[in-house]
């Protein structure tokens, strides 16, 4: 296990070296600048204050991120920095430090995400089970339908619906802002329902795969039930999998929280992602790229060492991956 | 009363593309305490046949006949009265032991599972019970082995497991289903061994299935030949190599590997095996039958022979076949 882990990490650090390399490149390659931006923009249209940056904070700023060095020593510059936790500031908000932004707004992201997940798993392997062993049935086509349905719509358009159902005709929840939980239920809704489907249809096929097997058949030979052969047995087995999938609809749902934070005005960490896209926030860019790649590493490593822990077969032999 | 009661079995799949014709209407019998050997070719229907009696073929299986366990009409009996009987008075031990147990579970919480279904003990008293039945089929030091995964037994041992677990209940009556074809030739031979003892010890009926002619007559007292779904011969385990009948048990008898050629090699009689996906209309050998008469294009009956034996050929009817040869 200890040598799983290690060589995991070692996956790891290359895998950052190539995202920020990767990040690096096509930020640069992306034309218009902050500087060149700003110029432009500079108390025009844009009117915003921390565009009125003044040409001796423009000159440190150049400075302290050698934009003027080549480039591996600017993207040296910028990992150090994330790794050893001295992000400084960036251009578009050099009043706070980017670590400080990182503290306020990511736990909201990654929360959002988790949260998701969370209900999406709870609802998807209920429905999976029912699902399974009634399988064929009408029970099974309709919870299949009403899966692969909110599969196929993408988050921001459920979220388009919920806002509508839940926000405009029934106010129910809130659907801008953040003030408490009810802010999540929305957000989470929609970020959960795509996954419902897809968990609930994997967990459906997985576990009628395991109940054809002969495992199964051996569980009733001894006077199993159709319950025996499920929870004590099959259930386990179908989850299983089911864990290895949490590392990629992680990834998935990080990536959607940017759009449906947006959208509900959370106060994330996607909104300022975007903007340092948008705006060409070179730190801003490479901190919050490098952020989302390491919370997605660690969780699949985590993902990994759960799966590792539950399935004896690992467990006791001490072999991974 | 005979404790297994087979009439007039068929058993048909109905899978998408065709209709498979498994088990063609076979009668079969077993007495308390007495011990049925099935052998056959690959895909003659054994399987089918066995699996029957506790009605566990799976939902596309068309099951048609009569089968009566213990007086029981099982085609009419609940879901939870084949539950109860499952494994309790029915105890089942399959070929592949690691494909028939839960990969994730441990020897001893499977084990104990035909107790705990049927309330027939609490957990610690199941427990105990397990880890004496690991002693009694020869597993060393029970108690280490009772909280290990199956991966991490040998198949030998996880045969003898899965006899422990067939038998734990004190069954009337366990089906062994190539028990030992998976194992190799020592092992195979400590596990009839076993298997043997723990059937007259217990006094149980014993069903086993098996390719091997040699293992059929070591084990049982009647053996049952099957060919394309039906019973051709059936007669005395001691009877078998002196006054066989059928020209198919002739035929696997005459192919058994001899003690200078290496061993393992299955039995084989050239032609092509019985295509299920037709009703069976004749003998089902006559396409690979040296003797064939235009007579066996319809069916022939299982019919006395001699004394305790029959055979499905009208060669062997008139007499004009002794052991499988015409006269
Ligand atoms: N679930 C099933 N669906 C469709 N066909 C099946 C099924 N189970 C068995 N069969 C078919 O029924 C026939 C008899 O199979 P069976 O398993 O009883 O043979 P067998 O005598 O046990 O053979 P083997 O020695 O290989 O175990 C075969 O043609 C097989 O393909
Ligand atoms: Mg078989």
């Amino acid at each position: 296990m200890a040598q799983f882990i290690a060589r995991r990490f070692l996956y790891m650090i290359l895998a950052f070296v190539v995202i920020s390399l990767v990040t690096y490149f096509l930020m640069k390659a992306a034309p218009g600048s902050f500087l060149a931006m700003n110029v432009g923009v500079n108390g025009a249209s844009f009117g915003a204050d921390q565009f009125q940056v003044s040409p001796q904070v423009m000159q440190s700023i150049i400075n302290h991120y050698h934009l003027n060095a080549p480039w591996y020593v600017q993207w040296w510059g910028f990992v150090k920095g994330f790794v050893t936790l001295h992000m400084g500031t960036s251009f578009e908000y050099p009043n706070t430090p980017t670590l400080q932004l990182i503290e306020e707004t990511f736990p909201v992201s990654l929360s959002l995400a988790l949260i998701s997940i969370a209900v999406g798993l709870a609802v998807a392997i209920p429905f999976g089970i029912i699902a399974a062993v009634r399988a064929n049935s009408w029970v099974d086509s309709t919870t299949m339908f009403a899966a692969m349905t909110g599969t196929a719509i993408p988050s921001y358009i459920i979220a388009v619906f919920l806002i509508l159902i839940f926000g405009v005709w029934t106010h129910l929840f809130p659907i801008l802002g953040y003030q408490g939980a009810q802010y999540y239920v929305l957000p989470v809704l929609s970020l959960a329902i795509p996954m419902i489907g897809a968990s609930s249809r994997y967990l459906r096929n997985s576990l009628i795969e395991n109940l054809h097997s002969e495992y199964v058949t051996a569980i009733f030979a001894r006077g199993g039930t159709l319950k025996d052969a499920v929870f004590g047995n099959a259930l386990r087995n179908s989850l299983l999998p089911l864990i290895t999938t949490i590392g990629p609809l992680l990834a998935g749902l990080m990536m959607g929280t940017v759009f449906i934070e947006e959208m509900f005005g959370l106060p994330g960490m996607g909104h300022i992602f975007v903007n340092a896209a948008g705006r060409r926030d070179y730190p801003l860019i490479m901190d919050s790229a490098m952020l989302y790649a390491v919370v997605i590493m660690i969780m699949n490593l985590l993902v990994d060492i759960i799966y590792g822990v539950l399935d004896p077969r690992i467990r006791r032999s001490g072999r991974m991956g | 009363m005979a404790l297994v009661e087979i009439h007039n079995l068929r058993v048909r799949f109905e899978t998408d593309e065709a209709t498979i014709y498994a088990v063609n209407g076979i009668d079969l019998m077993v007495e308390p305490g007495q011990s049925i050997g099935i052998v056959g070719e690959s895909g003659s229907g054994k399987s089918v046949s066995v699996t029957s009696i506790p009605r566990l073929l799976p939902r596309t299986a068309r099951v048609e006949g009569s089968v009566y366990f213990n007086g029981k009409d099982m085609m009419r009996a609940t879901a939870s009265e084949l539950q109860a009987i499952r494994g309790h008075q029915i105890g089942m031990i399959f070929q592949n032991p690691h494909a028939y147990l839960n990969p994730t579970r441990t020897i001893g919480k499977q084990l104990m599972e035909p107790l705990l279904f049927h309330h027939l003990a609490g957990v610690k008293r199941a427990r105990a019970m397990g880890m004496e039945m690991l002693d009694r089929v020869g597993i060393v030091n029970p108690k280490a082995r009772f909280d290990n995964y199956p991966f991490e037994f040998s198949g030998g041992m996880l045969q003898r497991v899965l006899i422990a677990m067939a038998l734990i209940t004190g069954p009337k009556l366990v089906i062994a289903d190539e028990p030992t074809t998976a194992l190799d030739v020592t092992v195979q031979a400590q596990i009839l061994r076993l298997l043997k003892e723990m059937q007259r010890e217990l006094g149980m009926s014993m069903i086993f299935v098996t390719h091997d002619l040699a293992v059929a007559s070591q084990v049982s007292d009647v053996i049952y030949v099957m060919y394309g779904g039906i019973v051709v011969e059936r007669l005395p385990a001691k009877q078998l190599i002196r006054v066989h009948r059928h020209p198919y048990l002739s035929g696997l008898l005459a192919s058994l590997p001899r003690v200078d050629e290496p061993v393992g090699r299955l039995p084989f009689i050239p032609g092509l095996p019985v295509n299920t996906r037709q009703p069976l209309s004749g003998c089902p050998f006559y396409a690979r039958c040296q003797w064939h008469l235009d007579q066996c294009q319809s069916a022939p009956p299982l019919t006395l022979v001699e004394r305790d034996h029959e055979a499905a050929c009208w060669l062997a009817d008139e007499r004009r076949v002794a052991n499988g040869q015409p006269s």
